[in-house]
């Protein structure tokens, strides 16, 4: 074939057109240069050339292209430096929200050149100077002991203590309030781009369908995907979709990056995306629920045989658990009404004796708080508000009309052998052949099942198998076939219809009858399913059942565990959920246990979060207050260490004389002679029995050297305090004074409100000095007195002293000594004294500012580098788009000038050539 | 193959390493203007809590500083009552009149021994005046009751003082002259005692000097002497004129008199004794007793005894010097800090007294009698001051054999306890020493934690100047390198 006359024009017009598209493209690409995310475009064009033979043969006849065709525009882009920059960008986003926490608390609690204008207190931090000034004011009070302005100024230091404690409190729980609505805003921003992707791919779909390559949408995608990846630790596949018999279009499927280290876990690669389906991010709500108060008793969950309240379940009496659905009607034990009570089985039963136990409740626990903020037993009334552990599940996948994501399917077709299928078949048939079910309601899966009819075959049917060989089997090929002596084939009866004169025949003809043993097609069977003959016809054969299920699964929500997450939000997530060695170990400890580990994290024993931060700081405040209200209360003793009472001498003046304690025997008669003095070092299990008897008389408690409660025993004693059977104290107020045996001194220097003198569950947030110390001198200076002595000597100071020596003393830290960590670890999370558990707290917070603030420069470098070959490879480069334009340039200025040559060469054939002069 | 260098890479990397180059200015600037290393625990855990700790110690060092030096100004007030104290006993050991009377060469006359009496007296108040002294506000001797005047003189109590005397109360018989008449109205309720005669049980009065075998003798006319019967010895019972008689009652009989209470002590309604002990109610008639914190020093009651012991043993006020103060059960360990508990009574010779065997003067033979004589050396100066006032103003005798011999047993106690007051002044001067050397030594300790803490803390300002210079050069630098980062390209070459 050779191009035609005029052929030649197209050629240079493709060349131009080609051309001027490449400039365009190269336009496109130089004007995008600071478009975010934008990938460069590259026009992929090919030569023309016209496949075909020719009709006839020409020898010499030369196929030359006739010329370039543009076919499509193409983007440059690398899927593996893709999936490397998007796990190093969640791994950025990580760090960088986590280091974002750790600053915040580190401007509260990072004390390095802080301290306060004067010069003298530069650098010495603030808490950490306010301990150093309780302790100088101690310092000072030991040496001018019994002047009050000098236990005035170790108040004043220890409120100032208090009232920063507070403040950092407060300010971290600012930080932890931000840092939640940081964390709704990554689940909405999560969200809103999953939401944006997943329509994206929706409009890319559409144009994939009609043949668009929808560049700047894909441009859009990988954008949002990047932001994504930041967020969250994401898989990214492309896959083709079948869209109809032998269309195909590019799916895009994003799954969560398979982050969580506990390889059984499956939940961390759950889908977020699939196609034009997305889920949704959600944090799980839950019911706010009321702290246990020992004041108010609808906060007790539990009753006791009385039905009075109690707040433990080894306090509660024990009940049975009531069947909800009972009829007394009913006396099937089979079905569910029947049975006042349930069994452990779930079953119902009248015997009491069999009946579940479980401990009785508090018929007006009110466990909840309404919206209004007031108590309710009902959840429905409940104020929802975030898990503890800010769970979130994935949602089910919906597409843009919220439909919702199925997936079918098909298990193997089954030949059906049970009657009562058979039935179900036979009347499914009569309907149409097939039955949808929904499974499981709430899950929206859907089953069809469609059921199929076949005639049954008959084995012996002989179609094709005209003889029989010498075993006497059926066989096709006259050459397997056994020979009578005549050479002639042995026929098989059951393939001939007929007999013809008694020969088999496959034609009736005129003297034909069919031949008894000839089998047809298909089995016959009777109603008891015995064959009685064999037919060709289909209506009249024996059926086969069978069936083929298909089950349409619904997409469903996903509980993910705590450590599916990564990048950003997970990252606000630790930073509200970590306690570190505050964890409650029981939910991340149970033997055998390997996940999922929803309501916490198992390596949460080395991540440290605010909530650690708010925890150590309550510690370090609850030892505190401990260690001094500790300190400063007790009896007065004489020099030799014996508590004192108050007693006469001989001039009738009133002296300390010890406290003699007379030893009782069973009857509680006073055994005469057996006495003893209690002292500081006195302990029980070296006193005589009687002595022992008259002591756990007087208190109500019992002895057990093993619990060693010696000193709880004598305390109890000396302060006259008598408690019950329950162990509650029975006495208060002057009944308790008038029964005291020892002189008691101080009283309580912390506590939980500066309106009252309780100790009980001081935290940094809480912690004051006590009402009664505000109001007047409480500390104690000694508790020794001189001899015969009532108060120790004006300016005895040992107690002062002993104060300063539980400043420097080193404490034990342990995690569940505060009110609400009692699951927490029993372990020493540190030892030294209060100054250091305070340097400890900002060096740990400080180190892992550090790691983090490494980390993240690491993982940014990397990310940098990945993103820089990204660029390399998709992004805009000024050369690279100058040589396309000069070349699409000079390319256009020689597809004119061959247009201008053809043109010339065309004119000189058809206005010069033949002419003669 | 050569990475594709892109305009949009190169611009990324560029604007990510000016960053980092203005980054280490910024911190570099910060090094400059805090003139410290580091400002926050990220920048360098380790140090930022080792300078703490270092700050920790110099805060405590500086407090321990604090109550060293307040401590040591007040055993400087101490160490000079001391040396007033010795002053004023050396004044008295070496005063003519004394050593005079010590040495028996001139044995001066009554006014003399009145008047060294009286100066003794002086002394011994200014002694005790000295040692209630106060720093600050705080009583420097009192150990560990500052607040609380030490040393005071207390009118001495008559332990038979009966304050409201109750005739019922049979341990209230002191305070009545008689006995309650019996089957008297106030017998029958329950009376045991009166002061008013008519009350009283009317018997007969009995004749001291009664000798029964003389009466008999004379009743039974052995005796014939007609003035037998005016003989004191004469007569069971005394009559109104004076004479004897066996006859109760009669005109001639005994004369019939209250019935007096053997137990009435006339001192019992007087609330204090005098040096004479005699009663008084009025404190300044009264002998002035030393006592110290509540506590008679010169007496050997047991409970005084204890309690004085633990004063001056088992009280202490221990005090962290930076010694190292650490507790066992609760309790300082004694070695590791220091007891500022200064017992004036201590430092004043003791307590109590002690027995010594005395030569008595003018004895002939010579003879020993067991005499207690106080161990303070106020105490001592006390009473030989009163010995000294009770001679004869005249000619300066003795009042008596006894009170002479005692002074002479008294200058020698006066003379070792004297020593041994110097002895504990010596002492004094020791823990004086010691507190002195321990202020140096916090001071040294305070300057080295400060020096050591400053020295991690504090930014060496050339290094940090030049640190800063070399930063500032390179993000100059980088701004260049960014002004030219994108000035040329293919396109500006381009000529189409």
């Amino acid at each position: 074939m050779s191009i035609g006359t005029f052929g030649a024009f197209t050629q240079a017009r493709l060349a131009i057109y080609a051309a001027q598209t490449g400039i365009s493209v190269t336009g496109n690409n130089i004007s995008n240069i600071n478009t975010p995310g934008y990938t460069r475009q590259r026009l992929d064009q090919t030569s023309l050339y016209t496949v075909g033979s020719d009709r006839y043969y020409a020898e010499g006849d030369v196929r030359v292209g006739q010329g370039v065709l543009v076919n499509s525009l193409s983007q440059i882009r690398s899927p593996f430096l893709d999936i490397r920059f998007r796990k190093e960008n969640a791994a950025v986003g990580y760090m960088d929200g986590l280091l974002e926490g750790l600053d915040s608390i580190a401007s509260i609690l990072d004390e390095v050149g802080k301290g306060e204008s004067s010069k003298d207190e530069e650098g010495f931090g603030i808490i950490g100077m306010e301990l150093d000034k309780i302790r100088d004011a101690l310092e000072q009070l030991t040496d001018q002991t019994g002047h009050y302005e000098y236990d005035n100024t170790v108040r004043k230091n220890a409120e100032a203590l208090c009232r920063k404690l507070n403040t950092y409190a407060n300010k971290l729980q600012q930080v932890y309030d931000n840092t939640v609505t940081q964390l709704h805003q990554d689940v909405d921003d999560i969200n809103g781009l999953l939401t944006r992707i997943r329509n994206l791919n929706e409009e890319i779909r559409k144009c994939d369908i009609h043949g668009d390559s929808a560049l700047e949408l894909r441009d859009e995608r990988n954008l949002a995907i990047d932001e994504l990846s930041n967020l969250i630790n994401i898989q990214v596949d492309y896959s083709m979709e079948e869209i109809s018999y032998g269309v195909e279009v590019e799916k895009l499927t994003i799954r969560l990056g398979n982050s969580n280290p506990d390889g059984a876990v499956e939940t961390d690669s759950s889908v977020l995306v699939d196609g034009i389906y997305g889920s949704q991010l959600i944090l799980e709500q839950v019911p706010e629920t009321r702290k246990l108060d020992p004041k108010d008793t609808s906060t007790w969950p539990y009753a006791d045989a009385n039905g009075n309240p109690v707040m433990t379940e080894a306090e509660a009496a024990e009940s049975l658990v009531k069947n909800l659905k009972y009829d007394p009607n009913v006396t099937d034990p089979a079905d569910e009404r029947f049975g006042e009570y349930l069994k452990e089985d779930g079953t119902g039963t009248n015997n009491k004796n069999l009946a579940k136990k479980e401990p009785a409740a508090n018929p007006d626990y009110k466990p909840y708080v309404t919206a209004s903020g007031q108590p309710t037993d009902k959840i429905s009334e409940a104020r929802m508000v975030d898990s503890p552990n800010y769970n979130i599940t994935v949602s089910e996948l919906r597409d843009k009309s919220n439909r919702i994501h199925y997936v079918t399917t098909k298990s193997p077709e089954v030949l059906i052998q049970d009657a009562a299928e058979i039935q179900k078949a036979i009347d499914a048939l009569k309907k149409g052949g097939s039955i949808t079910e929904n499974n499981k309601p709430t899950d929206g899966d859907v089953t069809i099942t469609t059921y199929r009819a076949s005639a049954q075959g008959n084995p012996k049917w002989a179609r094709y198998l005209p003889y029989l060989d010498a075993a006497g089997n059926p066989v096709g090929d006259i050459k397997d076939a056994a020979t009578d002596a005549n050479g002639k084939a042995t026929p098989n009866p059951a393939h001939y219809p007929y007999l013809v004169n008694g020969e088999l025949s496959m034609t009736k003809g005129e003297n034909g009858v069919d031949n008894p043993a000839y089998e047809a097609r298909y089995l016959v069977r009777d109603k008891d399913g015995n064959i009685t003959g064999s037919t060709n016809s289909v209506a009249d054969a024996a059926k086969d059942y069978y069936k083929e299920i298909y089950v349409r699964t619904a997409s469903k929500p996903v509980e993910l565990d705590d450590n599916d997450l990564h990048g950003r939000i997970q990252a606000h997530r630790e930073l509200l959920t970590e306690a570190g060695e505050f964890t409650d170990t029981s939910v991340i400890t149970k033997d055998g246990q390997t996940g999922p580990y929803r309501n916490a994290d198992e390596n949460a024993s080395s991540k440290r979060g605010i909530v650690y931060f708010q925890k150590s700081l309550d510690l370090l405040a609850n030892q505190f207050a401990n260690a001094f209200n500790e300190a400063n209360q007790g009896f007065l003793v004489d020099p030799e260490g014996n508590y004192i009472t108050t007693g006469v001498n001989d001039k009738g003046e009133e002296i300390g004389v010890p406290v003699t304690v007379v030893g009782t025997d069973a009857t509680g008669a006073e055994v005469p002679g057996v006495t003893a003095t209690l002292g500081k070092k006195t302990d029980l299990k070296d006193l005589p029995p009687e002595i022992v008897r008259t002591l756990q008389d007087a208190t109500g408690l019992v002895y057990d050297p093993a619990k060693g409660n010696s000193q709880e025993i004598i305390d109890a004693y000396l302060k006259g305090q008598k408690y019950d059977a329950d162990g509650k104290p029975t006495l208060e107020g002057d009944d308790l004074k008038a029964n005291a045996k020892g002189i008691f001194r101080g009283g309580v220097l912390f506590s939980n409100h500066n309106a009252g003198d309780d100790p009980t569950g001081i935290t940094a947030s809480n912690i004051s000095i006590s009402h009664t110390w505000a109001n007047q001198d409480l500390l104690v200076r000694s508790f020794e007195c001189p001899v015969e002595g009532l108060e120790p000597a004006s300016g005895q100071s040992d107690n002062i002293l002993h104060m300063l020596g539980v400043l420097g003393q080193d404490m034990k830290y342990i995690p569940n000594t505060l009110p609400d960590t009692a699951g927490a670890s029993d372990m020493i999370m540190f030892e030294g004294n209060f100054e250091a558990m305070w340097n400890k707290i900002g060096s740990t917070l400080g180190a892992d500012q550090k790691l983090t603030g490494n980390m993240l420069d690491d993982h940014y470098q990397r990310a940098l580098e990945i993103d820089t070959n990204r660029d390399s490879v998709s992004a805009v480069d000024f050369n690279d788009e100058a040589m396309n334009l000069m070349m699409y340039a000079k390319s256009y200025n020689a597809a004119c000038r061959l247009m201008t040559t053809i043109d010339s060469v065309l004119d000189k054939l058809v206005n010069n050539t033949g002419l003669t002069t | 193959m050569i990475p594709r260098m892109t305009t949009v890479g190169t611009l990324k990397n560029y604007r990510y390493d000016l960053n980092r180059s203005n980054n280490t200015m910024a911190k570099s600037m910060n090094k400059v203007i805090t003139r410290r290393n580091f400002n926050s625990y990220a920048e360098d855990p380790a140090m930022a809590t080792r300078c703490f700790q270092l700050r920790r110690s110099f805060q405590r060092t500086s407090s321990q500083l604090t109550v060293n030096e307040s401590i040591r100004r007040k055993y400087d007030v101490a160490w000079s009552a001391m040396e007033n104290i010795s002053q004023d006993i050396n004044t008295i050991a070496k005063d003519t009149g004394f050593t005079s009377i010590l040495t028996g060469l001139n044995d001066p006359d009554g006014s003399g021994r009145n008047a060294l009496g009286q100066s003794m007296a002086a002394k011994a108040k200014s002694i005790i005046q000295t040692m209630n002294g106060r720093y600050g506000e705080n009583y420097v001797f009192a150990g560990a009751d500052h607040l609380q005047v030490p040393f005071t003189w207390e009118p001495k109590e008559n332990e038979g003082y009966i304050a409201e005397p109750d005739p019922k109360n049979p341990d209230h018989a002191a305070a009545f002259q008689y006995k309650i008449a019996p089957n008297s109205p106030e017998a029958l309720a329950g009376e045991l005692f009166t002061n008013d005669p008519a009350k009283a049980d009317q018997v007969a009065q009995v004749n001291p000097k009664y000798d029964e075998a003389f009466t008999n003798d004379v009743l039974n006319g052995v005796n014939t002497d007609p003035d037998a019967k005016n003989d004191p010895r004469f007569g069971q019972y005394l009559k109104p004129d004076g004479t004897g008689t066996n006859d109760v009652v009669g005109a001639d009989g005994a004369n019939i008199i209250p019935l007096e209470n053997e137990d009435y002590d006339p001192n019992s309604s007087f609330k204090y004794l005098k040096a004479d002990g005699t009663g008084t109610n009025l404190e300044s008639e009264a002998h002035s007793i030393l006592h110290y914190r509540g506590v008679p020093v010169d007496s050997m009651d047991e409970t005084d005894q204890k309690k004085m012991e633990y004063f001056m043993k088992g009280e202490t006020k221990y005090l962290d010097l930076g010694l190292g103060f650490k507790e066992q059960n609760g309790e300082a360990v004694s070695s590791s800090v220091f007891d500022a508990a200064l017992q004036g009574i201590y430092y004043l010779g003791g307590t109590g007294t002690e027995k010594v065997m005395v030569d008595m003067k003018n004895s002939d033979p010579p003879r020993q009698v067991e005499m207690e004589l106080p161990n303070n050396i106020v105490s001592i100066m006390s009473r030989m001051s009163e010995i000294l006032l009770n001679c004869r103003a005249e000619d300066g005798k003795w009042a008596s054999e006894s009170e002479e011999s005692e002074f002479f047993a008294l200058a020698q106690r006066f003379e070792d306890q004297a020593s041994l007051v110097k002895q504990r002044w010596d002492e004094m001067d020791t823990e004086s020493g010691f507190l002195r050397d321990n202020s140096e030594l916090l001071t040294d300790t305070a300057d080295s934690l400060s020096q050591q803490f400053m020295a991690l803390e504090d930014a060496d300002p050339a290094a940090a100047i030049t640190e800063y210079m070399f930063a500032r050069y390179c993000y100059d630098a980088a701004l260049k390198v960014g002004n030219s980062v994108l000035s040329q390209s293919l396109m500006d070459y381009m000529n189409l």
